[in-house]
């Protein structure tokens, strides 16, 4: 899927593990789960928030675009500015 | 009125539905049959086709019903909008043609042999409307299903 779900980086930089992110968030462990290996269809905004606040993270450093094989990246002078 | 209610009423009807085809079949028919032999004993040699003709069209009617009373077992436990009820409904309108096609056969039969008495012919025309109407809406249905089904499995793995 080219929206790739960055959340065990966020939970490996604020030393958190699943389960205390789910207590936080009220996301059940499994659902977390869904998201993290990236077989979610989808994110609520409203738990996208309760990720960032209890995170203290932007969406962009929960959320990445990986273009598909054969894509041009859609933002080079980005790329070519970092 | 809750769900497990209404399902529990629902499977009573098909319950009772399925006693009534049964009495029908091996009570109602087989009487007819005798009261048809003894106006016309020369008929006598149809008898035992009528009453295997009789229980060949009951069986794809059983056949609903049992589908049936599967998919109203999901709906308490708030899985109705499944691939399998899908499949299920499509299943259900298949058994409606195969009945249709019986009951049209009959029709022809009874028609090309001179022996379709008026009440018989308006049974047979409501059997086969009933049979096109069950086809197409359990069809219909079950396209509808499988389209829930998989707006439901999208909702669910949104987090």
């Amino acid at each position: 899927m080219p929206i790739n779900v960055t959340l065990d980086i966020m939970l490996a930089k604020r030393k958190m593990a699943l389960n205390k992110l789910s207590e936080k968030v009220g996301v059940t462990p499994s659902n977390l789960s869904i998201l993290k290996t990236g077989k979610a269809r989808g994110v609520r905004f409203s738990t996208l928030e309760k990720l960032c606040g209890a995170l203290d993270c932007q969406p962009g450093d929960l959320l990445e675009y990986l273009p598909a094989d054969g894509q041009d990246d859609p933002c080079p002078e980005l790329g070519a500015e970092a | 009125m809750k769900l497990t209610k209404a399902t529990i009423l629902l499977k009573a009807v098909l319950a009772v539905s399925a006693v009534l085809l049964g009495l029908v079949l091996f009570g109602g028919v087989p009487a007819y049959l005798q009261h048809v032999i003894h106006i016309r004993p020369s008929l006598a040699v149809w008898d035992y086709w009528m009453r295997a003709y009789a229980t060949l069209i009951a069986l794809p009617v059983w056949g609903v019903m049992v589908l049936l009373w599967r998919a109203f077992d999901t709906i308490p436990k708030n899985t109705a909008f499944c691939v399998e009820n899908a499949r299920r409904f499509i299943r259900i309108a298949q058994l409606a043609v195969a009945d249709l096609v019986l009951v049209v056969a009959l029709w022809i039969f009874l028609y090309f042999g001179g022996a379709l008495p008026a009440f018989i012919a308006i049974w047979l025309m409501c059997a086969t409307y009933v049979g096109i109407v069950a086809a197409i809406v359990f069809y219909v249905l079950g396209g509808l299903v499988r389209k829930a089904a998989e707006l439901k499995q999208d909702n669910d793995m949104t987090i």
